[in-house]
This record gives C-alpha cells, sequence and structure tokens, in this order.
C-alpha cells in the first residue's frame, strides 16, 4: 500500500520548467508587440499636434489674406505673425492672370496642393516660429495666388495656402486650404 | 505514520519564497505608483496651462470686440451736434492729455510719442457698444494685471479722471505678462525662445493708423499720426500659469495674438 501511495504522491508534478519557459517567451513576445504601440501612439499624438498648429495657422493666414482689398498686391503684418516683420508678403500678380503665381504647385487627389518639395519662393513664404512652443518648434508657410483681372485690374483672387512643420510631419501630408474672393 | 508522512511531502511556499516575491511585487507597485503620480502632476500643469489659454482667450476676444464696436455714433452722423460731449464719439480712442482741450496728441511705442494713453498698456476705447449712451472702456494693465473699466462718457471729465474713479477699474486678466521687468523675461526667453524678441516687454495694444492708402502702425504715420485716426487695434497677450511646472520647476507661458479693428468710419 505505501509503495503506490508514494507512488502518485510524486507523479503530481506541476508544469516543467521547459513549459514555463515556453508560456514565458509566447507572453513576452505579445507583449512586446503591443507595447510597441506606446510610443507609436506618442509620435501619432505628437504629429496630431502640429498638424492642427498648422492648420489653425493656415487659417489665420488665409483669412488675413481674404481681408486684403482685392486690389492689393501685398501686405504686411505690424505683429510680424502673419508675414514676418518689415518683409512684404505678395498677393499675385494681375498682369499675369488665370495662373498660379508664387509657391509651385502639385495636384493631390485631383486638388491643388502645395509642393513643398520645391524651394521656398520669396514673398511668397516664410517660416513661422511657434511662440508658444518651449522648443521653438517652426512651420513652413508658403502660398500660391491666381488672379483673375479684366484690363490688368484684380477682380477675383483664389488663395492656395500650405502649412507644414518644418522638415516635414510624417505620417501627414502637409495642410493645404484654399479659398476663391470676387469683387 | 501514514498522516505524518503524507503532510511532510505536501509543503507549502517557504517564508523566504514569500518574502522574495513581496518584495518583486512591492518594487513592480511601487514603479506604478511613480508613473501615477508623474502622470498626476503633468496633468494639474496641463490643466493650468489650459485655465491660462482660457483667461487669454477671454481678454482677449473681449478687446476685440469693444475695438471694434469702438467710434458709434461718430460726430458726422448728426446734422445738429448735441449740446453734450458725452452723447457722441469725439474719436474711437479717447486720449490724454489734451482731450478736453481737445489738442490730439502723438501715438508712440516703448514711451515714444506723446501720448500717455493710448499706449502699450493702456487703451481707453470710445463707442455706445450697448446701445445705452457713449461708454469709456478702458484697459490698463498695472503690474501683471490686466484691469478693464466701464463708465458712461463724461462731458467735462477726461476719460482718465473719470475711470480712475474708485470702483471703475477691476481686474480682468491676472499673470500677464507682457511687461513683467528684465529678470524675468531672462527666464521667459529660455524657457520661450520666440516669445521675448530683442530681450524686451511686448506691447499689449499696437495700433494702425488710417493713411490715403491702407494703415501703418501710428508711429509711423507721420500727419496721419493720431487717435482719432486709429483703425486696428493689434493686441498680443502673455498670461502666465499660476504656479510653475509641477514636474520641471519651468515657466509656463501662453501668447496669443487678436486683432480689433474698427468697423465705424472716421469722424
Amino acid at each position: 500500500m505505501q509503495p503506490k501511495f508514494r507512488k502518485r504522491q510524486f507523479k503530481q508534478g506541476g508544469f516543467t520548467m521547459i513549459e514555463m519557459m515556453i508560456a514565458t517567451v509566447v507572453m513576452v513576445v505579445g507583449l512586446v508587440g503591443v507595447a510597441q504601440l506606446i510610443p507609436l501612439s506618442i509620435r501619432l499624438n505628437g504629429a496630431n499636434r502640429n498638424d492642427s498648429t498648422a492648420l489653425v495657422f493656415a487659417q489665420r493666414e488665409l483669412s488675413e489674406m481674404i481681408g486684403q482689398p482685392i486690389t492689393a498686391a501685398t501686405f504686411t503684418d505690424p505683429q510680424g505673425v502673419l508675414c514676418p516683420p518689415a518683409t512684404l508678403c505678395n498677393l499675385g500678380n494681375a498682369a499675369n492672370p488665370k495662373v498660379p503665381v508664387g509657391s509651385p504647385l502639385v495636384m493631390l487627389f485631383n486638388r491643388p496642393a502645395i509642393d513643398f518639395t520645391q524651394a521656398q519662393v520669396a514673398n511668397y513664404s516664410f517660416n513661422y516660429v511657434d511662440p508658444n512652443d518651449p522648443f521653438g518648434l517652426s512651420y513652413d508657410v508658403r502660398w500660391a495666388v491666381i488672379t483673375y483681372a479684366t484690363g490688368g485690374i484684380a477682380s477675383g483672387k483664389r488663395f492656395i495656402v500650405g502649412v507644414r512643420r518644418r522638415g516635414g510631419n510624417v505620417p501627414f501630408l502637409p495642410v493645404t486650404l484654399d479659398t476663391m474672393v470676387e469683387k | 505514520m501514514k498522516l505524518a508522512h503524507k503532510h511532510k511531502i505536501q509543503t507549502g511556499f517557504t517564508l523566504l519564497e514569500l518574502m522574495v516575491s513581496v518584495a518583486i511585487f512591492i518594487v513592480i507597485s511601487g514603479a506604478i505608483f511613480g508613473l501615477l503620480g508623474s502622470s498626476q502632476k503633468q496633468f494639474r500643469t496641463e490643466s493650468e496651462l489650459l485655465g491660462a489659454f482660457q483667461e487669454a482667450r477671454l481678454g482677449l476676444d473681449q478687446i476685440v470686440r469693444d475695438a471694434s464696436d469702438s467710434g458709434y455714433p461718430p460726430v458726422n452722423h448728426f446734422s445738429t451736434l448735441p449740446p453734450l460731449s458725452s452723447s457722441y464719439v469725439t474719436s474711437p480712442v479717447a486720449w490724454m492729455p489734451g482731450y478736453l482741450t481737445p489738442a490730439f496728441c502723438t501715438i508712440g511705442t516703448a514711451g515714444g510719442g506723446t501720448c500717455a494713453t493710448p499706449s502699450d498698456f493702456d487703451v481707453i476705447l470710445e463707442g455706445d457698444v450697448d446701445g445705452t449712451g457713449v461708454k469709456w472702456i478702458r484697459y490698463q494693465l498695472v503690474g501683471t494685471t490686466l484691469f478693464r473699466g466701464v463708465v458712461n462718457k463724461s462731458a467735462v471729465l477726461d476719460p482718465v479722471t473719470a475711470t480712475n474713479a474708485a470702483g471703475v477699474m477691476l481686474p480682468y486678466v491676472t499673470n500677464v505678462m507682457n511687461n513683467p521687468g528684465a529678470a524675468l523675461i531672462g527666464q521667459f526667453q529660455a524657457a520661450y525662445p520666440g516669445m521675448f524678441p530683442g530681450g524686451v516687454a511686448q506691447p499689449i495694444f499696437q495700433f494702425t493708423c488710417d493713411i490715403p492708402n491702407g494703415t501703418v502702425l501710428c508711429q509711423n504715420a507721420g500727419a496721419n499720426n493720431s487717435p482719432a485716426g486709429v483703425r486696428d487695434i493689434e493686441i498680443m497677450l502673455i498670461v502666465m500659469t499660476p504656479e510653475r511646472d509641477y514636474q520641471t520647476g519651468r515657466l509656463r507661458l501662453v501668447q496669443l495674438n487678436g486683432r480689433g479693428h474698427r468697423i465705424n468710419p472716421n469722424q
């Protein structure tokens, strides 16, 4: 009787070391896979924030342009926010109507967008430094204007404004806004 | 004998094993609580920053609205001018010295110009903003608090005396850091490189004056530099959070820009 009992007790083992190690490896592989989502989401969150800042700035820039007299060829901003201090920002050329003037454009999903692979064009672009960002993050602001004119006098304008974080904002495309004003 | 033998085989954890596992548990939960604490600090800091932003936005919006509505009703709206000057607007932006004479002063920045008000940190808007008669609405930065006061336009008092009466000026936006003094500007520049260009105080108010073909900053407007010709008021508010960053101990600031554009015509 005694030996049988003893044998049963001996057989009542838990998991073996090998089993435990395999289970641990499987779990670690899973955890590492999931943990990679955390830095990814932090990065995406930052990129999203930069994209929102770019969008808000593009809206401000566009509304400033819309607010200018339609015949104005340039504008300035005394605060140096929407146009750098002591600089003229151009608003197209009435002598060259119906074609985009300013920063080069590219067709993206059948819509015109600012081509950020080209160099900046003077008086149609500047770098905006976000004052509220402790790291001095800056944004590349560019625009193009299509003027509609009769007899060399502007009667309508289409503004295409593009803003993106300088150096790109992967995985997001640059923000492009466009609108049209007519007399 | 049999029973005793069974007991001997069925051993539990030893004290040592338990102590080790408890120690591991404490270390892990300690790390988790540490994370909780730091995210709590982050949350408080960001809440304060958001609060400062909201306060600045509230103040900025009201200044913009008041500036846009100023200048009504202008003198040229009347075929016969009312006997009391408090029934109409002399200038969209009231000024001192010389308001009662009346003799216009010139607007400057950083202490330039002959106007005491309007200036970088002080403006008195004049207009019937709510349909109950012409008001003087004054915004003035004293220390780090932006005060706002509204008083009915007086036919006998000058705008500064009228708004300086007891109980008129009330604190409106606190922790405004446009003119914080050189020591703080240095600290601000270290934390926010783009915020204090030149390391000098940043005007809350800048004024653009009408010139024959557009508007320019009043100090550049030459003969058109006058409080009566103010068209736009460019506003910049820099507001600091009440406490430093709970984690890094750094100062946290918010800068907002806006523009009040007078819609009412010139006098």
